[in-house]
């Protein structure tokens, strides 16, 4: 499997546990929070939300670099 | 034909996921239980349809769900693109919707070292960039890059 199709199979994966809550999976993302606390919520994410705490529709500004495998 | 009771023992059993999944997913809460009614309509309309030979019901309400959940980023257009951690799916469709999936890449990772293990979760559960855990872990990209790459490329062969 490429890595890129293994990169996607995995945001999925993780998306499924959103659904499912294994609790197996569960615990050892609680135990991550724990050490990074709920400050977790990307910079990316927070361009998106509102001092309301809702969700605008304000354009990100795309960093194909920043992320690739 | 699916009886009442049916279709009882589906919501109560769906109903909770559907609204834990969408509230993670949906910041506006009126949105939020708009789209889980959407989805249960949409269950109940295609129920007669489902074939329990080939997944469980839990699994074919999360597939309604995600979509519901796409189709609002893209109609509604709250963002530019829908995010990155629900867009994603391709070539492991198949396997994604396996049962014992979740619980393989939960063995896998618990294989790996703590730090490994904590990017894989903050990049792929989390949505955070590369750079954004870089900064959180007081570490530099590029070795955060590394750690990644080592770190997928033991799960690839774990999972394989």
């Amino acid at each position: 499997m490429e890595k890129e199709a293994f990169s996607s199979a995995l945001f999925s994966l993780f998306d499924r546990q959103r659904f499912e809550g294994n609790n197996h999976l569960a615990a050892l993302i609680r135990e991550t929070e724990s050490r990074y606390g709920d400050h977790a919520l990307s910079d990316d994410a927070l361009l998106f939300v509102s001092a309301a705490g809702e969700a605008t529709s304000r354009r990100k500004s795309a960093q194909p670099e920043d992320d690739g495998l | 034909m699916i009886t009442a009771e049916g279709r009882e023992a589906i919501y109560l059993e769906c109903e909770p996921k559907v609204r834990r999944y969408i509230a993670a997913r949906v910041a506006n809460p009126q949105d939020a239980e708009d789209l889980t009614s959407e989805v249960f309509l949409k269950v109940y309309r295609q129920l007669d349809c489902f074939d329990e030979s080939r997944a469980a019901v839990s699994t074919w309400v999360y597939a309604i769900t995600r979509n519901a959940v796409i189709d609002y980023y893209r109609t509604r257009r709250i963002q530019s693109e829908v995010p990155e951690t629900l867009a994603a799916g391709g070539d492991m469709e198949e396997a994604i919707f396996r049962a014992d999936t979740l619980e393989a890449l939960a063995v896998a990772l618990e294989a790996l070292d703590e730090r490994r293990r904590d990017i894989i979760i903050l990049r792929y559960y989390r949505g955070l960039t590369l750079r954004e855990i870089a900064r959180r872990m007081n570490l530099s990209y590029a070795y955060i890059k590394t750690l990644q790459n080592s770190a997928l490329a033991e799960l690839k062969r774990r999972l394989s």
